[in-house]
C-alpha cells in the first residue's frame, strides 16, 4: 500500500516538474533583452552575438531548444550562465549546500523556539505570557528580513563584536565534501573551522528564522487551543494524566498536522527566498545566485534554480504527505 | 642526562622553533582585503570583459603592452620593443627572456600566437577588437623570442588595442583542455581556466569559492621581481550589500574598495579615521545619447538647444560630486584628445534661438514627449533625468523619465526605432585611443550597441574615423580623429556632459594605488604596498 503510495507521488513527483521545466523555458525566454549580447558585452560585433546564438542553440526553434534541455538535464548540464560563463549544473552544486545550510538552520530554529512558544501561548491564553508572544509573532512577521539582518549586524557584530557581519567563514574554508561548512568541519575534525563557520551562521539563520518562527508559533497556538477545548483532553485532565503527557503526546501530536503543512510550505519558501538574508551577509548562495540571474537576464540559470526550487517544493511536500500518515492514522488507512 | 629526557627536550625545541617559524611567517605576510559587490569571476583573457573580470585575469596574465601612465600610449611589457612593416600590415614583436609562467616554463612566441588564435576563434571577450584585422593563423612564431602579426589592413590603433591581450600558457592548456568544439585544442581549456589560471602575472589564483571569494597569492619567480610591502596574499571578497562594504572598510575588516559606492558613501568614508579616498579623473565619458534619427532630434538645432538648456554645473558639482566636463566624446585625458572644440554651457537664450531656426514649430516641439531611459537602480542616472526634465521644461520640453533593465536597454539599442530620445550612458576606454570613443559611436559599421545609441550619420566623420582607423602615423591618425571630435560636437551628436571621477577607499596603510586610466587595470595589487 505505502509503496503503490510512494510511486504514485514519484510520477506525479515528475509530471510536476515537467510542468515547471515547461514553463519557466518558455517565459525565461521570451523576456526582453538578448542574452547572447549580455554574455559578450556591450561592444560584440553583430557576427559574435549570431555566433554565440547558434552556439547556445538561441536561433533554433523554441520546441527544439527544449529538447535539447531536456537531454542536457540528464547528462547534468543546464546550459552555459552566461554571468558565471560555466555551467549552470556546476554553479548550482557550489551554491545550493550554502542555502540549504542557512534554509535547514533556519528552519530548525524556527521549529526549536516555535512550537514550544505556541504550546506555552496557548496555555496561557491572553495572559502576558500570551500577549508578548503574539507581539513577537506579529514583528516577526511584519519587520522586513533586510532590515533586521542589519539590526543584528550592528548591534551584534558593529557594537558588540560578537559575531562576523558577513559571509560563511574567515579562514580557509573546511576540505569540501558535502559543501555544508558545518559538517564538513565535523568530518574532517576541522574544529576551528567548525567554530569560525557557525559564528557566521548564527546571524544570518536567525534573521531567516523570525518569520516562520512566528508563523509556527500562530499556527501551533491556535491549533492548541482547539486541542485544549476537546473533550479527550478535558478527560484525559480529568482522570489525572500528568499534564506533560497529555500535552506532549496527545494534543500536540493532534495539533501538529497542520503545523507540519505550514512547516513543509515555509522550507520550500525559505529555499527561494533566502535572498535577501544572503544579500545582507554576503551569504554566497542559490537564492542571491537565482535574484542576480533574473535581473541579467541570464536564461538558462533562472531556469536552473527555478528547478531546484520546484525540486525542493515537491520533495518537501512528499516527506510532510508521509509524515501525515505517522502523525494521523486515518489519513494513512485512507490511502 | 638520560636518552628519553634528552629526546623530549630536544623535541621540546624543535617544536617551539617551528612554531616560531610558522609564527614569524604569518606575522610577515602581507595580506590585503579587497571588496566588491561585483560577482562575476574570470580568469580566462579570452573571455573577460567586465571590471572584476578584467582585474582577475591582469593580476594573473601579461600582456604584450602596458597602460603604465594615464593618458600615454602603452609601453613595452613582455614585448620590450617592435618594428612595424613600411605597409603598416606586418608588427614583429621581440619578446622579453626569462619570462616564466606560473608552472615554472618559460613564456615564448608559441605561447603569444597561440594565445591570438584561441582569442579569435572563442570569439568572446575582447577578440571584437581585432575582427576583420585578424584571423587565425595569422600570428607566426619566426624564433622562440620573436612573433610577427600579419594584419589583414592597416589598423592604426593595434598597437593600443593590445592592452586587452593576455597570454597563456600553451603547454598547460593543452595538457588540461576537455572535448570541444575546437577540434583538436578540444575546449581550448576553457573549462580549466574557470576556477584557476594559465598566466605569468604577479598572483597566482590559490582558491576559488564561488560567489564568495578569491585568493590570490604572489608568484615568486614573477619577472619584475618583488620588494618588502608589497602584497603576498590577496582576499578578493565578494560582498553584495553596499552598507556592508563601507561597515567593513570603517571598522578595517577591508583595506580596499570597490569604486561603484555612491559618492554620499565615498564622502561619509573620507571622515572616517584610518579611511582614505583616493580620486582620480577617469577615461571614462558619461552622456546622453540623443537619437539623431528621431524627431525632433533629426534636427541639429533642436540637438543644439538641449545642448545650452542643460546645467552642467549642477549635474557635476551636485550630483556626480566632482569630475570634469566632457569636452565632446573623447575623455579629457584620453591621447588624442582634441580640447579645441564647442564646449556647451548653460545659456538658456542660446537655446532659444536655436529653437527658433529648428524645422519643427513650436507647437510641434511641446505636443513631442521626449523620453529618457536609465538603467534600471542607478541612482546618478535617475537624479540626471530630473535634472534635464527640470532644464528642458524651460525651454517648453516634456520629459518622460523611465528605468529600465540593462538587458533590455541593450536590445532597444539594435535598433533606431526602439532607441528612445535620451539614454544615460557610461562609456568607459578599454584601449588609449580616441578610437574607441570616435569610430565606435559615429561609425555606422559599428551600430548597434548601446556605445553608438546616437544613430549620429555624416558622411564626413564616416570617411574620417574609416581612414584614421588605416593610418599607421600617430600624429595623423590624432589629427583626423580630432577633426571627428570637432565636428561632432558642433553638431551637437549626444549631450556630452561629464568625463567622471573614479573613487576607491583605501585603509591609511595602503600605498601605491595607480590608476591608469584603462578599465580593470587598477586593480593590479602589484602595485600595492602595506606600510605599517
Amino acid at each position: 500500500m505505502r509503496g503503490t503510495y510512494l510511486l504514485y507521488r514519484l510520477i506525479y513527483m515528475v509530471l510536476v516538474l515537467l510542468g515547471v521545466s515547461l514553463l519557466i523555458f518558455f517565459l525565461a525566454r521570451v523576456v526582453p533583452g538578448d542574452p547572447a549580447r549580455l554574455a559578450l558585452g556591450p561592444e560584440a560585433t553583430q557576427e559574435q552575438v549570431a555566433s554565440l546564438r547558434h552556439k547556445l542553440g538561441l536561433d533554433r526553434p523554441l520546441y527544439a531548444q527544449y529538447y535539447v534541455f531536456i537531454r542536457g538535464l540528464f547528462k547534468g548540464e543546464l546550459g552555459m550562465s552566461l554571468i558565471t560563463k560555466r555551467d549552470v549544473f556546476k554553479d548550482l552544486i557550489q551554491r545550493l549546500p550554502a542555502t540549504l545550510e542557512l534554509v535547514v538552520t533556519a528552519m530548525l530554529i524556527a521549529i526549536i523556539g516555535g512550537i514550544p512558544l505556541g504550546v506555552l501561548s496557548a496555555l496561557h491564553k491572553d495572559r502576558t505570557i500570551d500577549q508578548i508572544s503574539r507581539v513577537f509573532a506579529f514583528a516577526g512577521v511584519s519587520f522586513p528580513r533586510f532590515w533586521i539582518g542589519i539590526m543584528f549586524q550592528i548591534a551584534f557584530a558593529y557594537i558588540l563584536g560578537l559575531l562576523p557581519i558577513t559571509g560563511r567563514i574567515s579562514g580557509d574554508p573546511p576540505t569540501h565534501i558535502t559543501g555544508l561548512y558545518l559538517l564538513d568541519s565535523l568530518i574532517t575534525r576541522d574544529f576551528p573551522a567548525f567554530v569560525d563557520s557557525f559564528k557566521h551562521l548564527v546571524l544570518p539563520a536567525l534573521t531567516l528564522s523570525l518569520s516562520p518562527l512566528a508563523q509556527i508559533t500562530r499556527i501551533t497556538r491556535a491549533n492548541m487551543i482547539e486541542q485544549l477545548r476537546k473533550d479527550y483532553s478535558i478527560v484525559m485532565r480529568t482522570i489525572g494524566m500528568p499534564e506533560a503527557v497529555n500535552i506532549y503526546k496527545y494534543m500536540l501530536k493532534n495539533a501538529f498536522t497542520s503545523t507540519l503543512t505550514v512547516i513543509g510550505l515555509l522550507t520550500g519558501w525559505m529555499i527561494g527566498n533566502a535572498f535577501v538574508v544572503e544579500q545582507v551577509f554576503s551569504w554566497p548562495g542559490m537564492a542571491r545566485y537565482g535574484v542576480n540571474s533574473v535581473l541579467r537576464n541570464d536564461f538558462n540559470a533562472v531556469v536552473g534554480v527555478t528547478l531546484v526550487i520546484g525540486v525542493g517544493y515537491v520533495v518537501i511536500n512528499l516527506i510532510v504527505d508521509l509524515l501525515y500518515g505517522y502523525l494521523d492514522p486515518r489519513i494513512r488507512l485512507k490511502r | 642526562m638520560n636518552k628519553p629526557i634528552r629526546f623530549t627536550l630536544v623535541g621540546l625545541v624543535v617544536v617551539l622553533l617551528g612554531g616560531l617559524a610558522i609564527g614569524v611567517v604569518h606575522a610577515e605576510e602581507v595580506v590585503l582585503t579587497y571588496v566588491t559587490h561585483q560577482e562575476t569571476m574570470c580568469f580566462d583573457p579570452a573571455k573577460s570583459v567586465d571590471e572584476t573580470e578584467l582585474g582577475n585575469v591582469f593580476n594573473t596574465h601579461d600582456l604584450l603592452v602596458y597602460p603604465l601612465e594615464t593618458g600615454k600610449a602603452p609601453v613595452p611589457w613582455l614585448a620590450e620593443s617592435w618594428d612595424v612593416s613600411e605597409d603598416g600590415l606586418t608588427y614583429t614583436f621581440h619578446l622579453r627572456k626569462g619570462v616564466l609562467f606560473h608552472d615554472g616554463t618559460e613564456l615564448t612566441a608559441e605561447d603569444v600566437a597561440f594565445s591570438m588564435d584561441r582569442m579569435l576563434r572563442i570569439n568572446m571577450g575582447f577578440s571584437w577588437l581585432w575582427k576583420g584585422i585578424l584571423d587565425p593563423g595569422d600570428v607566426e612564431v619566426i624564433d622562440p623570442y620573436t612573433v610577427s602579426f600579419h594584419l589583414n589592413t592597416t589598423f592604426g590603433p593595434f598597437i593600443a588595442t593590445l592592452v586587452e591581450f593576455g597570454v597563456v600558457n600553451k603547454d598547460l592548456i593543452m595538457a588540461n583542455m576537455k572535448e570541444g568544439e575546437f577540434g583538436e585544442f578540444g575546449d581550448y581549456g576553457q573549462e580549466y581556466l574557470e576556477t584557476t589560471d594559465a598566466g605569468s602575472g604577479p598572483y597566482t589564483v590559490e582558491s576559488v569559492e564561488l560567489g564568495d571569494r578569491i585568493i590570490f597569492r604572489k608568484f615568486d619567480n614573477y619577472w619584475r621581481g618583488w620588494e618588502e610591502g608589497q602584497i603576498d596574499k590577496v582576499r578578493w571578497l565578494i560582498i553584495p550589500e553596499p552598507a556592508t562594504i563601507v561597515v567593513m572598510m570603517k571598522k578595517g575588516e577591508a583595506d580596499m574598495s570597490e569604486q561603484w559606492l555612491s559618492p554620499e558613501a565615498f564622502e561619509d568614508l573620507a571622515a572616517s579615521p584610518g579611511v582614505v579616498v583616493e580620486e582620480n579623473p577617469q577615461m571614462q565619458l558619461f552622456f546622453l545619447q540623443m537619437n539623431n534619427q528621431k524627431p525632433p532630434f533629426d534636427d541639429v538645432n533642436v540637438r543644439r538647444a538641449i545642448s545650452y538648456a542643460f546645467d552642467y554645473e549642477t549635474a557635476i558639482e551636485a550630483i556626480f560630486k566632482g569630475g570634469a566636463q566632457a569636452e565632446g566624446s573623447v575623455p579629457v585625458l584620453m591621447p588624442g584628445h582634441n580640447s579645441d572644440i564647442t564646449v556647451y554651457q548653460r545659456d538658456l537664450e542660446k537655446a532659444r534661438e536655436f529653437l527658433a531656426k529648428s524645422k519643427y514649430s513650436k507647437e510641434e516641439l511641446k505636443a513631442m514627449t521626449l523620453t529618457y531611459v536609465y538603467v534600471y537602480g542607478i541612482e546618478i542616472e535617475r537624479k540626471i533625468g530630473l535634472l534635464l526634465a527640470d532644464n528642458l521644461t524651460e525651454i517648453d520640453f516634456n520629459v518622460e523619465i523611465r528605468s529600465e533593465l540593462w538587458s533590455t536597454i541593450v536590445d532597444m539599442a539594435t535598433k533606431a526605432e526602439s532607441t528612445p530620445h535620451f539614454t544615460a550612458i557610461y562609456h568607459t576606454a578599454k584601449y588609449p585611443s580616441p578610437d574607441s570613443h570616435t569610430y565606435l559611436i559615429y561609425n555606422p559599421k559599428a551600430w548597434g550597441n548601446y556605445i553608438s545609441m546616437s544613430w549620429y550619420e555624416n558622411p564626413e566623420v564616416t570617411e574620417l574615423t574609416d581612414n584614421a582607423r588605416t593610418t599607421a602615423d600617430t600624429e595623423e591618425r590624432y589629427r583626423l580623429y580630432g577633426k571627428v571630435q570637432r565636428i561632432t560636437t558642433d553638431e551637437a551628436a549626444a549631450l556630452f556632459i561629464a568625463n567622471p571621477i573614479l573613487r576607491r577607499a583605501f585603509r591609511d596603510h595602503v600605498k601605491g594605488y595607480r590608476y591608469p586610466g584603462i578599465l580593470g587595470y587598477d586593480l593590479v595589487f602589484y602595485n600595492l604596498k602595506i606600510e605599517k
